[in-house]
């Protein structure tokens, strides 16, 4: 990473693999010592520890307690409390179209597992794949620090957590001393504080469909960036290739002209689930939502963006 | 961390769902949080004169359910702005790629 032009901070930067997806830290630093790596490894336990709370694959996660104990108020950590609370924000902001409660039709296409080992053996699946059943019945009581799941839903944090989680890490390595932090899960990044360059946090798009080429490439000066497609995280099912994304009104994969959607907002969290939103919606919803920026690319090689967005397509 | 099942005759004694119906404000979050909170938040509110937060040790919602003292309910929604963007050509901090 070039900072040819940043102010006089230090930037440290790591990748590795967590929560199911490449991840990219990076820290900038006031001072010249190694306050950058050590914020860096206190982020990535931030992360595992997210991770070991959220992960619907880890039979001792919360998540995972939380969907064998249906029906049953669980105390939860905070952390866990929190995804909870803003995945139902989610689902109210996005009209349904992102839901927590697609677990259930996830397990029946397959998704229950690692998706390198879903890609690699395939699915046997669909088995009784069904419509959401919506989180209207959850409760959350955040005295208690309960969650309870209605008897039949299953929670899935995908679509809200891994954005969430981008957002409660870089806050918390400015907290813990860092001039600027960004943390990118998957490509759902939050960039907090002082940036690297100049010119901002200098974020990359690929086009999903024209191979090595950019889609967009922008400044920010702090917000967050989300990317989702359909041409990743597919797998083979007895009745053809499923992808991730699914429709809650059907249960099943999402059926659309729409390839890849990017959303800028304020938090991450928020921008990964706007990107479900259009997804399912579509272009044709772009002009209902003013606190986001968005690009929406179509498998007929269109790309429809926000004003906000338009001059940056390349 | 505990996950342990909590007795249902443990939870706060006067709790009462409410599910989505429209009220002025808004439309109330339909996974309701408890009426004991919601009461709560009626004081948070009444300090600052503006939207808070469901949760005070949580800084980042975007809807607050609140509960007045006649007893209706609302919906108050924080104004989100998305951040300013830039076009550039400068060298790539990161990428967003779906992964």
């Amino acid at each position: 990473m070039a900072v040819a032009d940043a102010p006089p901070h230090r930037v440290t930067e790591a990748r590795r693999r967590a929560m199911g997806s490449g991840a990219h830290l990076v820290v900038v630093t006031a001072g010249d010592g190694d306050d950058g790596h050590e914020l860096l490894a206190a982020g990535w336990d931030r992360i595992d520890e997210l991770e070991d709370r959220w992960s619907r694959f880890r039979p001792d996660s919360e998540v995972s307690a939380l969907n064998r104990h249906a029906g049953v108020p669980l105390t939860v950590s905070r952390d866990t409390l929190r995804l909870v609370r803003h995945a139902l924000v989610a689902w109210e902001l996005t009209d349904g179209r992102f839901d927590p409660t697609v677990g259930a039709a996830m397990v029946a296409y397959g998704y229950d597992r690692d998706l390198g080992d879903l890609v690699a053996r395939g699915a046997a699946g669909p088995v009784g794949a069904q419509p959401a059943p919506g989180p209207a019945g959850i409760e959350l009581d955040p005295w208690s620090s309960t969650v309870t799941l209605p008897v039949g839903v299953n929670f899935d944090p995908g679509g809200v957590g891994k954005g969430l989680a981008a957002d409660l890490v870089a806050a918390a390595l400015v907290d813990a001393g860092a001039a600027g932090a960004l943390v990118n899960l998957g490509g759902d990044l939050c960039a907090l504080g002082a940036p690297p360059t100049a010119a901002g946090w200098v974020i990359s798009v690929p086009d999903p469909l024209r191979g090595r080429r950019e889609l967009i490439r922008i400044a920010l000066p702090h917000g967050a960036v989300a990317t989702t497609s359909r041409l990743r995280r597919r797998w083979s099912t007895t009745t053809g290739t499923a992808h991730h994304l699914i429709d809650p009104a059907t249960g099943r994969p999402a059926e659309t002209d729409v390839v890849a959607v990017t959303v800028v907002a304020d938090e991450a969290w928020r921008a990964e689930a706007f990107t479900k939103l259009l997804f399912i919606a579509g272009p044709g919803d772009l002009d209902r939502h003013h606190d986001i920026h968005a690009v929406v690319v179509t498998a007929d090689g269109g790309r429809h963006a926000t004003p906000g967005l338009g001059p940056a397509l390349r | 961390m505990t996950t342990e099942p909590r007795s249902r005759g443990s939870r706060a004694t006067g709790r009462r769902r409410r599910r989505g119906h429209a009220v002025a404000g808004g439309r109330v979050l339909a996974a309701g949080l408890s009426a004991g909170a919601a009461v709560v938040l009626v004081g948070a509110m009444a300090g600052s004169g503006s939207a808070t937060h469901a949760d005070p040790a949580d800084p980042a919602p975007v809807v607050v359910v609140v509960r007045r003292a006649g007893g209706d309910s609302a919906v108050a929604r924080s104004v989100e702005r998305a951040p300013a963007v830039t076009p550039t050509d400068a060298p790539v901090v990161t990428t967003s790629q779906a992964s």
